[in-house]
């Protein structure tokens, strides 16, 4: 089923006394291709669970238009929405049995017990919750509790299923199978989804499409490889992996500076004149020591070297700017620059990309 | 979008949840009916002659009879005073239970709160028998002749007996919920025990003591069998003089207007207490129990608390020690010999009361449970207009006094198409409208603490507001349902300051029967009757406790709200 967000708003806050009004969600508009599974990601604050909430029913737009599909769903109550939801806290009932709380929705629409029997056997085997039927909530674990919410949801065969921050109370070692399971789960049923989260792992491991959100607004929307080559501006590419900027400006007859100097950079031919501030990702700097050689290459100085396992992390200082981060993979092939050596970065083309200068 | 067009929302989101909606409609018409339109019948009744025109002669006679007069100042000389002491008694035994390390606490805390379920003169029942005319310390220990307790001090005693124990319940909560850290902190810079009690466990339970003063005043002012049984009629006071006025000298309009008396320090009081005091609470909830601290009290402190602690236990033992052995007891002060003759005497007459007292106990405790739970629901997790009023009126009737509400009941249920005089539904009505507020606020405070989300997870899967009410909240607040069921029937078993004005013939209750009882002299059926009633309460209570779910694997998974 295929979701249009039009231009929703939301305002929170007292009508009687304008001063306590807070724009929670401001004009967001959006559109989720049927079977897609899109992100909300933000930090807390930005507006995602509140989207999410009003497309559950919960929150009630102060403007703009929900369509499941061709249907306009402002009016609709939440019972009658069809786009269950997976809760933060789970919100199992504390006092039905693993069984019950799966089955409590298919029983509210009277179904056969045979139907109802069958679906939850199919729902527990899918999430692999076989043998727990009879437990109560308090025996479960974090991850099997998830799950049970997971299949509750589900079981319903919903239009739409909506994930509230599903993974943020268990450990990072459940939330990767979990995160697995999920996108798996979605994609064999086919069912649109919405899943809010603040993780941009998890959101980039997941989603068909990500929606960068930030004070209500969407920043950015696209695929996650889009969004972290191409962010349009710096909120979206430090939000998304880690990222220096530095300045650089190119003049009328095209020639590059950075940080004041001559550069070469390899990109950016398509941009017309003018301040620019280079984004650089970690993985695209290759380091030397410094030898005075390449005009492309700035030299800086290490300010501290972290042996990370799969990398070897570097902050580098440059005159005048903030310090860089670097990643040199393989870091057991050779000894490592250390703290106070002169060294000199490059930076690989692909991984260059120019946002228009913040004032 | 203007407050207008907020609630013109509100009705539309109600709309699409139709049954909820007539839910909230007959709540309206039903808090209405038997809740505001009796108060403004008394109201009206107050501003009428005997020949029903308009008049301000009752309010006249108020001011220019010197007895009637003084029963407004007895009863606030009776109330303040009572407050007083209650408050110092109750904050002693409060402060005794959560600041030191008393032996047999539980027991102690039990013996603190008996006078609570007990039926409300007991303890003037007691008194008479041992501090009367034929008192059993005044005449047969002291020899005093004729010694008379009515009056005053009578009263006061009673009071203080009958409403130590509701202070000591309100302070045991906020003194509980005052972390010790702080008095262990004051003590660390330098503060000794008494600096540190006066300095900062005192002025932080300041605002605990002034609403534990004010809930003590509202209900002495409210207080009924107590003044009818003490007050004597050289000592006139509001609720017992408007019964009498009433059911006396058949003058309903004076009545009414004396209730009206009454109602305004009730409800001034009420107001400061709820919407003034219940802010400035400096509870330091944590949510883990803090270990208290016992270095607070000195050994000589702690002796002389302990001291007074079971004085007053040593008070509550023999008051119903008193009851027991005179049901027992041929001729109370004269002749002791043990015998059956107030039981069986009790049982002759009385067996119609006690069955028609259990009938009604037993229809107004479920319906006030439901429809506490189920209007705390409705202010808790729904919006819609006039949802404040609907709060205010629910809990009115915590501030206004049972005999106000007996008068109102009988000018507003006396015509048709609501005739109800002399019917179970009056009895039955006026209990359950009486005693949701309590429901309610047990119920609000439940229910804030469950996560909204398990609702809204039933709504997510299909369920409207009703339908999640009654398979999700209900069962999960069901330990709080059922504690406000109990309390909902020891009142309905113990009331009387309403009910007398509506039992009939039809339908009598085992308080009143008491109350004739003693009013005719006969203080041992009186007691064998208490001694029944008390019977009947607590195996009752039991009976409940046995009903209460005990599922505790599904309680324990209440998810508590993180804050």
């Amino acid at each position: 089923m295929k979701i249009v967000i039009d231009s929703i708003t939301k305002d929170f806050g007292s009508f009687d006394d304008p001063g306590s009004i807070f724009r929670a969600v401001d004009a967001v508009s959006l559109e989720v291709r049927d079977g897609d599974l899109v992100t909300l990601l933000g930090p807390s604050g930005c507006g995602k669970t509140t989207l999410l909430r009003m497309l559950a029913g919960f929150e009630d737009p102060t403007s703009g238009n929900i369509f499941f599909g061709e249907r306009r769903m402002n009016d609709v109550a939440p019972n009658k929405r069809n786009a269950t939801m997976v809760f933060q806290s789970y919100a199992i009932f504390p006092h039905l049995d693993v069984r019950d709380n799966i089955a409590f929705g298919l029983k509210l629409k009277e179904l056969s017990k045979k139907e109802i029997r069958e679906r939850t056997e199919r729902v527990v085997e899918l999430v692999g919750l076989e043998g727990l039927e009879e437990r109560q909530p308090s025996q479960l674990s974090g991850g099997q509790q998830q799950r049970v919410a997971l299949a509750r949801a589900v079981v319903m065969e919903p239009s739409v299923l909506l994930f509230d921050e599903p993974l943020s109370n268990l450990d990072a070692k459940l939330r990767e199978q979990m995160r697995i399971d999920i996108r798996k789960l979605q994609q064999r049923l086919g069912i649109t989804s919405i899943y809010v989260t603040h993780d941009q792992i998890e959101a980039m491991s997941i989603s068909d499409r990500v929606v960068v959100m930030n004070r209500g607004r969407i920043e950015q929307m696209g695929s996650p490889r889009e969004l972290y080559a191409r962010p349009v501006n710096r909120f979206v590419a430090s939000f998304i992996g880690k990222a220096a900027f530095l300045p650089a400006e190119k003049d009328a007859a095209g020639a590059w500076t950075l940080l004041g100097k001559p550069w070469r950079p390899e990109a950016g031919e398509e941009l017309t004149a003018g301040a620019y501030e280079a984004m650089i990702r970690p993985e695209a700097v290759r380091l030397s020591p410094l030898e005075d050689s390449g005009r492309n290459a700035i030299a800086g100085t290490v300010l501290r070297a972290t042996y990370l396992g799969s990398v070897m992390e570097y902050e580098v200082e440059l005159p005048g700017t903030e310090p860089v981060t670097v990643h040199i993979p393989n870091p057991f092939e050779r000894d490592p620059l250390p703290p106070g050596a002169e060294a000199e970065l490059r930076f690989l083309p692909e991984g260059l990309h120019f946002l228009p200068a913040e004032a | 979008m203007t407050a207008f067009a907020r609630g013109r929302r509100e009705i539309q989101l109600l709309t699409r949840d139709p049954l909820l909606a007539l839910l909230v409609v007959l709540l309206f018409v039903s808090l209405g009916v038997f809740v505001v339109f009796p108060l403004l019948s008394v109201l009206v009744k107050s501003f009428q002659s005997e020949q029903g025109a308009f008049s301000l002669e009752n309010y006249t006679r108020f001011l220019t009879f010197n007895y009637l007069r003084s029963s407004l100042w007895n009863s606030l000389t009776v109330g303040f005073c009572t407050a007083a002491c209650s408050v110092l008694v109750g904050f002693a035994a409060a402060f005794t239970i959560t600041r030191t390390s008393v032996p047999w606490k539980k027991a102690l805390h039990l013996l603190f709160i008996l006078p609570i379920i007990s039926p409300p003169f007991t303890s003037a029942l007691s008194i008479l028998m041992l501090f009367g005319a034929n008192g059993l310390i005044t005449r047969g220990l002291l020899g005093i002749r004729n010694y008379n307790i009515y009056g005053f001090k009578g009263v006061l005693l009673s009071q203080i007996f009958t409403f130590a124990p509701v202070a000591y319940l309100t302070l045991k909560g906020v003194m509980e919920s005052l972390n010790p850290t702080l008095e262990d902190a004051a003590m660390n810079v330098g503060a000794g025990r008494l600096q540190t009690f006066l300095r900062v466990t005192l002025p932080l339970s300041l605002p605990g003591i002034a609403s534990a003063f004010l809930v003590v005043l509202i209900e002495s002012l409210a207080d009924f069998g107590n003044p009818l049984v003490l007050a004597g009629s050289r000592f006139p006071m509001l609720s017992t003089q408007a019964y009498l006025e009433i059911t006396g000298s058949f003058n309903l309009p004076l009545g009414a207007a004396l209730a009206v008396v009454l109602l305004i320090p009730s409800i001034t009081s009420f107001a400061i207490q709820r919407y003034y005091l219940q802010k400035r609470q400096y509870t330091t909830v944590t949510g883990k129990p803090v270990a208290s601290s016992s270095k607070l009290v000195s050994r000589n402190a702690r002796r002389g608390l302990i001291a007074f602690s079971a004085a007053f236990c040593g008070l509550v033992l023999l008051f119903y020690g008193t009851i027991f052995v005179g049901a027992f007891t041929r001729v109370w002060g004269f002749d002791f010999t043990p015998t059956l003759n107030h039981f069986a005497y009790a049982f002759s007459v009385g067996m119609g009361t006690i069955r028609d007292t259990l009938i009604v106990a037993i229809c107004a405790t479920p319906l006030s449970g439901v429809l506490g739970m189920l209007i705390a629901f409705l202010v808790v997790r729904t919006s819609f207009p006039g949802k404040g009023v609907m709060e205010f009126t629910s809990i009115l009737n915590f501030a206004v006094p049972g005999s106000v509400i007996g008068i109102g009941y009988i000018l507003a249920f006396n015509t048709p198409p609501l005739m109800l005089i002399g019917t179970l539904a009056i009895l039955v009505l006026n209990f359950v409208f009486r005693y949701i507020p309590v429901g309610i606020q047990s119920g609000i405070a439940v229910l804030r603490q469950i996560d909204p989300s398990i609702e809204e997870a039933a709504q997510n899967l299909g369920a409207d507001k009703l339908t999640t009410f009654r398979k999700v909240t209900l069962p999960i607040i069901a330990p709080a349902f059922f504690s406000g069921l109990v309390f909902a029937f020891v009142r309905a078993m113990t009331a009387i300051s309403a009910a007398i004005f509506l039992v009939s013939a039809n339908w009598n209750l085992l308080t009143v029967q008491i109350l004739n009882q003693v009013g005719s002299g006969r203080l041992g059926v009186a007691a064998a009757f208490s001694v029944i009633l008390v019977v009947i309460v607590t195996a009752a209570m039991a009976i409940i406790a046995r009903l209460v779910p005990g599922r505790a694997g599904g309680m324990a998974a209440i998810q508590i709200q993180e804050e």
